[in-house]
């Protein structure tokens, strides 16, 4: 019974000093949580990662850099064809491998209220802790464990770099603590000198498809969306409407609970509309009718949640014609 | 001629041994079935279950009634043992969709191309629960719903990730990897 002085001897700790370690190591792991948020929004640097999810593998490359205030990201897919994602502020392109561009308009990012998210939420649904020191990308890492206290979410593994608190490496896990995707660099290198011409996409004269939100006054049709269950922890983001030539109206709405997030969108279901499930990775998209005043209508779950919790949150949706 | 009783009480009360327990079971007649049939009926009342005789026949009934009902053509072995699970799990109301069907990118999607996609989006650790379809095959999409090959719904929900979620690179890193895997087909 080697530990059991030991033992008491926290025990008496804990009783002493009225906080227990383990809640400080979760303040902390909290903290470091805060600052990777504000330093993948704020540093400069080129890195090549590796991405896994189910058995796909994919190598990338990241370039990040704020210029003139402006946030840049270019992320290039090196293996096999070439897709492209680029964000210049609120602008944002993804070159598709058939060469045809989709570019996103209004969909800038939030600066601090992230943060502030993680320091308030988080504890309440997630299990946050230093997991002790590792190595990425010859980097430095400290390992963060975030647990759900349900499961209703999934649980991350997270690496951060300790000089630049980078993400460096992050895994999404089940249950049973097996990780459906990961992500990890295999070099980062800070502060590269990077200007606004390391983030123009080639020219090209293929196709440019562009979604944008619309005011809900602008579609042909409206409806609201009612959930009767939420995972504990989850809000309303965003919610936005486009109007799509051939796809008629479609309603989306983001939730999340800081960590996790899924969106959920309805459009009005063509006779030949699947209703469907499908996995990839951590990212689950399942698809079912619902039926308004004879109305058929599609609604549509794209998250990185378990199977269950999409199940529950679909099936107490209910739609009202407005 | 009728085994010994206490050959049939070992079995009953799993006690014979695996060499045991094959002879008892070829040599087994009628009124053998009969006598363990009336025990395991006492033996069940005496532990508190409902407990109702199978009636004779029982197996031979349900095995015709299966082979009647027919196999479905149109599933693969997998898709079978998954459309049990899913079924169980209450989503028997869906059909098998990939990612391609709901992108919309080709108007000739077909069972085969739809079932590998499926099989491929299974994770290395779960399974996925595709599941069972009240149509006999998941639907080409018609032309009209066609279009630039991202699936419009995952760049979406990636702008709304990577905004609300903490999870820095990762969400444009699922697209940009799911697109690039789509080009590749």
């Amino acid at each position: 019974m080697k530990w059991l002085p030991q033992l008491s001897a926290v025990v008496l700790g804990v009783a002493l000093a009225g906080v227990s370690p383990a809640v400080q190591a979760e303040n902390q792991a909290e903290s470091l949580l805060q600052q990777m948020t504000q330093a993948n929004r704020s540093l400069d640097f080129v890195g090549r990662f590796v991405y896994q999810h189910g058995a796909q593998l994919s190598t990338m490359e990241l370039r990040h850099a704020v210029i003139d205030g402006v946030q840049h990201q270019r992320l290039t897919h090196l293996d096999g064809p070439l897709v492209e994602f680029v964000r210049r502020g609120d602008d944002v392109v993804c070159l598709h491998p058939d060469k045809s561009t989709t570019r996103m308009r209004g969909s800038a990012i939030v600066p601090m209220t992230l943060g502030e998210r993680v320091a308030q939420g988080l504890p309440d649904y997630y299990n946050v802790l230093d997991d002790g020191d590792d190595r990425v990308a010859g980097r430095a890492a400290t390992r963060i464990r975030v647990a759900p206290l349900d499961d209703d979410r999934f649980g991350y593994r997270l690496w951060l770099d300790k000089d630049a608190q980078v993400l460096l490496k992050s895994e999404v896990v089940d249950a049973r603590g097996i990780a459906l995707e990961r992500m990890e660099f295999i070099s980062l290198r800070l502060n590269p000198g990077l200007t606004a011409d390391d983030f123009v996409l080639e020219e090209n004269d293929r196709p440019e498809r562009v979604i944008e939100s619309v005011p809900s006054q602008a579609v042909s049709a409206s409806w609201t969306m009612r959930l009767g269950w939420l995972p504990k922890g989850f809000e309303l983001q965003k919610q936005e409407w486009r109007q799509n030539e051939s796809h008629g109206p479609m309603l989306a709405q983001g939730y999340s609970d800081g960590l996790s997030a899924f969106t959920l969108f309805v459009e009005p279901a063509g006779a030949t509309a699947n209703e469907g499930v499908s996995r990839t990775g951590a990212t689950l998209a399942m698809s079912r009718y619902l039926s308004v005043d004879g109305q058929p209508y599609r609604l549509s779950f794209v998250g990185e949640m378990p199977q269950k919790t999409a199940e529950k949150i679909i099936a107490d949706a209910v739609l009202a014609n407005e | 001629m009728s085994q010994n009783p206490e050959t049939l009480s070992a079995l009953l009360d799993d006690e014979a041994s695996e060499l045991e327990l094959r002879r008892v079971l070829r040599d087994l007649n009628e009124d053998d079935k009969h006598t363990l049939c009336r025990w395991q009926l006492v033996r069940d009342k005496m532990h508190g279950h409902d407990a109702m005789p199978v009636p004779e026949g029982f197996n031979a009934t349900l095995s015709a009634a299966l082979a009647a009902e027919g196999a479905p053509q149109t599933r693969a072995g997998w898709l079978t043992q998954a459309g049990r699970l899913a079924v169980a799990a209450s989503v028997a109301m869906v059909t098998v969709v990939g990612w391609q069907s709901w992108q919309g990118a080709d108007s000739s999607v077909t069972q085969p191309m739809l079932a590998q996609e499926a099989n491929q989006s299974r994770p290395l650790a779960e399974a996925a629960f595709v599941s069972r379809s009240f149509l006999p095959a998941p639907q080409a999409l018609p032309a009209a719903q066609s279009g630039p090959r991202m699936n419009e719904m995952l760049l979406r929900h990636t702008e709304m990730a990577a905004q609300y979620s903490s999870q820095g690179v990762v969400p444009y890193a699922r697209l940009v990897s799911m697109d690039a895997k789509s080009g590749e087909q």
